[in-house]
């Protein structure tokens, strides 16, 4: 399936990221779902709950899960999926990714090299449980 | 009636609803009347011993239920249910 993002969301995106340098950020994705379309129209933060781990894990803790849940019935959009920051690594999901996915979200990974987020990548889970890319396409703002 | 907020990974299994109204009860019990309602959701719920799956937390309200009574917690007429999934990973 290909997501649509705009330049301003993917800014938001790299923005966190690099603001959480050389820590892992991470967050929720907004928008809408078509039968073979993703639009993301909004990106929110959460605060890394990893403690000392977070330079190499995220975790999302179950309240701002909820929270995100209600969000997007409130405001009549959709939950899409989550991004996290991968500093000083590529955008590709590590086997911690893996082992600890869920179906149906679109995961967003952005590489952040020396603080400066240098590319973002979309997975899927699939219900064999690999991760496939989704190709992205950014909408000029 | 009481209801319970269905995550976005699961809602494939409840024909796409955000919310299903549930009986009250315990919480088991409710969470059992959601299953009983929409069969496929029970294997990802449950395990084979029929307890929930280490990734799943119960909310009721802005409670976690490990705070509370646990399965046990009264649920009443009103009252909101959250299934939450646990979100992690990480490069390492």
């Amino acid at each position: 399936m290909e997501v649509q993002i705009s330049g301003a969301v993917l800014n938001d995106i790299h923005s966190i990221a690099e603001k959480n340098y050389p820590y892992e950020c991470c967050g929720f994705i907004y928008g809408s779902i078509t039968m073979d379309e993703i639009n993301i129209t909004l990106a929110t933060e959460v605060i890394n709950d990893s403690g000392e781990n977070k330079r190499v894990h995220y975790t999302i803790p179950p309240k701002a899960f909820m929270k995100a849940e209600r969000y997007a019935i409130d405001h009549e959009i959709q939950l899409i999926g989550v991004f996290h920051s991968h500093p000083d690594h590529p955008p590709k999901p590590s086997s911690r990714d893996l082992a600890d996915a869920l179906p149906e979200l679109s995961y967003f990974i952005t590489s952040v090299h020396q603080g400066q987020a240098l590319d973002t990548r979309s997975w899927r889970l699939t219900e064999d449980r690999r991760f496939i890319e989704e190709q992205i396409e950014i909408i000029p703002n | 009636m009481a209801k319970i907020i269905i995550p976005t990974p699961l809602r494939k299994f409840t024909s796409n609803l955000a919310t299903v109204a549930v009986k009250e009860g315990t919480v088991l019990e409710s969470i059992k009347d959601l299953t009983k309602q929409y069969p496929e959701l029970d294997k990802h719920l449950f395990n084979e011993e029929q307890q929930l799956r280490g990734f799943v937390r119960i909310f009721l309200g802005e409670d976690d239920i490990e705070d509370l009574e646990g399965n046990d917690t009264t649920v009443s007429q009103g009252d909101t249910i959250s299934i939450i999934p646990a979100i992690a990973g990480g490069t390492n």
